[in-house]
C-alpha cells in the first residue's frame, strides 16, 4: 500500500490528486505485480508529461528558450560578482594581512564562499529559472521544463559536432557525460522548482 | 447537429469502447475491452493521455464512481460518450465504410 501512495504521489505531479488516485486503483487493479505496477506509473507519468509539452510545443521551446537566457544571464552575473568580489578581497587581504600570518584562514574562507556560490549556481539558480518558466506556463507548468531538457540537450550536441568528435570515441564520451553532467546540474532542481510552482497552484 | 471533430485511429477505438462498455467504462475495463476486440495491449500511459485528451475536445465525460476497498479506497474514474463524441466516431466510422465500398482486398475476407 505505500507503493500506491508513493504512485500517487508521483502521478500527482503530473494530473490533478483525484485523477492520480483513480488511475493508481486502476494500475493496482491491472498490476500482476510490484513490476507491472511501477512500470505503468513510470510510462503513465512520463506521457503525461509529454503531452502537456506536446500540447503546444513552440510556446514551450521560446518560454524554455528565454528560461535558458536568464539562466545564462544569473550565472554571468554571479561570476561577475564572484571575480569583482574576489579581486577586491584579495587586495585588502594583501593591505592588511601579513603572508606568514593567517593566509591558510582566508584561503579557508575563499574556498568556502566559492563552494557556496557554487553550490547556488547549481541548485539555486535552476530551481528559480523552473520557478520563473512554470509561472508563464499557468496548467502546463512541467512543460517548460522538458522543453529546456530538450533544448540544452540539443545546444550540448551541437556544440560536441563544433568538437568534431566523429571517428573520436573520447571526444564522443566526453560530449555525452558533458550533457548528462548539464542535465543533473540543471534539470532536477529546475524541475522541483516548476513542482513546487505546480503544487502551490493546485493547492490554492 | 453538434460539432464534430476528427479523430486519430487510437481515439476512435477508445470511443468505441466506451460506448460498447455502457455505465461500467473505467480505465480497466476499456483496457480490456480494446484487448479483447483489437487483440492490441495498449500502454497505459497512452490510454490515459487520449482519454484526457478526449475530455478536453468534449468528446468524453468522466465522473469519479465511490471508493472502493479493493482498490485501496480509491475511486474509479467512469466515462460516458458525450453526443458530439457519439457523432464524431459515427461520422469517422462512415468515411471508413464510404471508403471500403467497391474495395476488393486480396486475401481479405469481407463481412
Amino acid at each position: 500500500m505505500r507503493n500506491a501512495q508513493l504512485g500517487e504521489w508521483i502521478l500527482s505531479w503530473v494530473t490533478s490528486p483525484e485523477r492520480a488516485a483513480a488511475t493508481v486503483g486502476d494500475l493496482l487493479e491491472n498490476a500482476s505485480g510490484p513490476g507491472t505496477f511501477w512500470l505503468g506509473v513510470l510510462r503513465t507519468a512520463l506521457s503525461l508529461l509529454w503531452r502537456e509539452f506536446a500540447s503546444d510545443p513552440a510556446n514551450m521551446m521560446g518560454l524554455a528558450f528565454r528560461g535558458l537566457m536568464l539562466q545564462l544571464a544569473i550565472v554571468v552575473g554571479i561570476l561577475l560578482i564572484i571575480i569583482i568580489g574576489g579581486g577586491f578581497l584579495g587586495f585588502f587581504a594583501g593591505l592588511f594581512w601579513h603572508p606568514a600570518g593567517p593566509a591558510a584562514s582566508i584561503n579557508l574562507v575563499a574556498t568556502a564562499i566559492g563552494g557556496l556560490l557554487g553550490a547556488g549556481i547549481a541548485i539555486l539558480v535552476p530551481f528559480q529559472v523552473g520557478r520563473w518558466m512554470a509561472r508563464r506556463s499557468p496548467g502546463r507548468e512541467l512543460a517548460p521544463v522538458v522543453a529546456f531538457t530538450i533544448l540544452t540537450f540539443a545546444l550540448v550536441r551541437s556544440i560536441g559536432m563544433f568538437w568534431d568528435t566523429e571517428g573520436n570515441i573520447f571526444r564522443f564520451i566526453l560530449s555525452l557525460a558533458a550533457g548528462l553532467a548539464l542535465w543533473i546540474l540543471f534539470q532536477i532542481p529546475m524541475f522541483v522548482g516548476a513542482l513546487w510552482v505546480r503544487k502551490k497552484q493546485t493547492s490554492r | 447537429m453538434p460539432d464534430v471533430q476528427t479523430l486519430g485511429e487510437f481515439e476512435q477505438i477508445v470511443l468505441l469502447a466506451i460506448l460498447r462498455l455502457g455505465k461500467n467504462a473505467y480505465g480497466v475495463t476499456i483496457r480490456e475491452e480494446i484487448i479483447a476486440r483489437t487483440e492490441r495491449e495498449p500502454n497505459p500511459g497512452a490510454l490515459y493521455v487520449t482519454l484526457d485528451r478526449l475530455e478536453e475536445k468534449g468528446l468524453v465525460r468522466s465522473e469519479f464512481g465511490d471508493p472502493t476497498p479493493q482498490r485501496g479506497g480509491r475511486a474509479k474514474r467512469f466515462f460516458s460518450v458525450s453526443a458530439k463524441g457519439v457523432e464524431s466516431v459515427a461520422r469517422a466510422q462512415r468515411s471508413y465504410q464510404r471508403l471500403m465500398q467497391g474495395l476488393n482486398l486480396p486475401g481479405v475476407a469481407h463481412a
